[in-house]
């Protein structure tokens, strides 16, 4: 039994099996289809989706806390909520614009996908919706530590350093997506 | 298979149609890119949002006519097209600084519609035309930005330079995402950036026309002294050249002169080797001359020694028979006055004629030794200089006298 980013808690049975992380995805990506052949579009799509969602909801969090700290005078809190606003927007911006694959499986020029590599794209998109809900989580934190007065200004930087990796962790998909042959 | 294009201008960004609108013979697709997004529309719902995707035959065509016609499918079927990538709007920025200078410029806004927010556009919709353009937009923002955000944060600044600072410029971002956050969100506008372009104020004018006239006036004193410095240069280039050229001049006249003078001097010394070549010969023939004179001179020297001997010794002779008479006419006399002396007849009649006779043969004598000494003179034939007659040769030009 593990704890899931989201909360709650699943059932790891083997950690090479993809299955595990299909499950875990599943628990955030609403109908995820793991990749199966007639729905390998619809799962990447489904994936940005989510990631677009939470970068939403941290960019909401965030925008609490900025317009109240612009309120409040407080322009330090208000830069760096600024500037993490920035950063979800770019992050938005790269998985907005990122390849989404022709109507065959996952390119046109693909002709087989086998389960190994289909295995590490799940994989991958576990962790970087396992970095993103933490970043959501973390910007939940923050709007709350700023209604209490507690660590904002280390929680906003958290938040935007979790931002940052999950657009990083996200630019690598294309890199396992070009594996994909 | 024919494309419907819901875009032709770049100011568009969103527009709804009804699809029963596009009327065509044949069906036509919609290609969405990735950065336009559709929201379908269907009997008052919301649908589905699409983006990088092909509506295959979704629009026009005369069986979709006819079908309508009919009243076959919905009677109600609209498509809210969008642009999803970011776009800007120019706001214009008006108001005034603490100190009461106003303040012009443009506020720029980086805007954006999310995929999910395209149906909020109804709201707009609902309230204007059917399509929605840049210029739509800042009307629509623009008073609000002006009142909510840019007048109160203008008010708050020093003067000027407090509005063309940096933390101005993070401060109306701040006050355009905190403010208008909400006006945003209601019509699914997502605010990327904000930033102020403030114009030059009349003040910032007066400084620039003050520091154009500035730059000007030292502009044209360093052009003045370029060009003064460039006559001053031209000037000594020119004093430099003419005062080489004198100096040609003169170096080549002094060369001319110095030729002219090793000339006279090589014809000087030519005359003088040739004068010299005289001398010597007139020296030589006057060596010459004078040793001829000389000997000349010695050979009538010794004619002339010759002479004057033989005139000694004759002279000497005559002066030895002349004492020789004398003493013997002494003799005889001294014998004739001692016989008269001794015979008593010395009387002094007898001795005064015996004196007269005495003074007489003195007389005679002294005549004859005379004569000789005041010979008569001539001419030289060569010379014309006065010789003694009996020398036998000139001793002047010493050549031999008849």
């Amino acid at each position: 039994m593990v704890n899931h980013p989201t909360g709650g808690s699943m059932t790891i049975g083997n950690p090479a099996d993809t299955l595990t992380y299909v499950r875990a995805l599943g628990l955030i990506v609403g109908g995820y289809g793991a990749y199966k052949r007639d729905k390998r579009r619809e799962t990447d799509i489904a994936v940005k989706e989510e990631i677009l969602r939470c970068a939403d909801r941290v960019r909401t969090h965030v925008e609490n806390v900025h317009d109240d700290a612009y309120r409040d005078g407080n322009v330090r809190l208000a830069k760096t909520c600024q500037s993490t606003i920035e950063e979800i927007d770019a992050l938005r911006n790269d998985v907005n614009l990122g390849e989404t694959g022709g109507e065959h499986p996952f390119f046109s020029k693909q002709t087989t996908t086998s389960n190994k590599v289909l295995g590490k794209l799940i994989k991958h998109d576990h962790e970087t919706l396992t970095i993103l809900v933490k970043a959501v989580n973390r910007s939940n934190d923050l709007e709350k530590a700023a209604a209490e007065e507690g660590e904002v200004m280390k929680a906003v930087r958290e938040t935007r350093q979790l931002v940052s990796s999950v657009r990083g962790h996200f630019s690598e998909r294309r890199a396992v997506l070009k594996n994909i042959k | 298979m024919a494309t419907h294009r819901w875009r032709d201008n770049p100011e568009v960004i969103a527009r709804m149609i009804d699809s029963g609108s596009i009327q065509s013979w044949s069906a036509k697709n919609i290609v969405l890119k990735p950065n336009e997004t559709c929201a379908i529309m269907a009997n008052g719902k919301i649908q589905d949002i699409l983006s990088e995707t092909v509506l295959k035959n979704y629009v026009g065509g005369f069986t979709r006519w006819l079908g309508g016609k009919m009243g076959v499918g919905s009677s109600d079927h609209k498509l809210i097209f969008a642009m999803t990538g970011p776009f800007d709007l120019l706001v214009k920025m008006e108001g005034a600084t603490a100190d009461g200078a106003k303040v012009n410029g443009m506020l720029n806004l980086r805007l954006q519609i999310q995929r999910d927010d395209v149906p909020k556009l109804v709201n707009i919709f609902a309230n204007s035309g059917r399509e929605l353009t840049r210029g739509f937009f800042a009307t629509m923002y623009g008073t609000e930005i002006l009142s909510r955000v840019v007048v109160p944060l203008l008010a708050k600044q020093a003067d000027i330079n407090a509005v063309r600072s940096a933390d101005f410029a993070d401060l109306m971002e701040m006050g355009v995402r905190a403010e208008m956050r909400g006006s945003f969100d209601q019509y699914g506008i997502t605010m990327l950036r904000a930033f102020a372009v403030v114009n030059e104020t009349d003040l910032e004018k007066l400084q620039a026309f003050r520091q154009q006239t500035e730059v000007l006036t030292a502009r044209a004193d360093l052009v003045n002294e370029t060009s003064l410095a460039a006559l001053d240069r031209q000037q000594s280039l020119t004093l430099a050249r003419i005062e080489a050229e004198a100096e040609v001049a003169k170096a080549k006249a002094r060369g001319e002169v110095e030729a002219a003078l090793e000339s006279q001097l090589l014809d000087l010394r030519k005359q003088e080797a040739e004068w010299a070549a005289e001398r010597d010969d007139m020296a030589a023939r006057q060596d010459i001359q004078m040793d001829g004179k000389q000997r000349k001179m010695d050979i009538a020297m010794s004619a002339f020694e010759q002479v004057q001997a033989a005139k000694r010794e004759r002279m000497a002779q005559e002066a030895e028979s002349n004492l020789t008479r004398q003493q013997h006419t002494d003799d005889i006399q001294r014998e004739m006055m001692q016989m008269a002396a001794e015979s008593g007849a010395l009387t002094p009649e007898v001795m005064q004629t015996f004196i007269e006779q005495q003074s007489a043969q003195k007389g005679h004598d002294s005549k004859s030794a005379v004569a000789p000494e005041q010979a008569p003179s001539s001419s030289c034939p060569s010379c014309g200089e006065s010789v003694q007659i009996g020398w036998q040769v000139c001793p002047h030009c010493g050549i031999t006298l008849r």
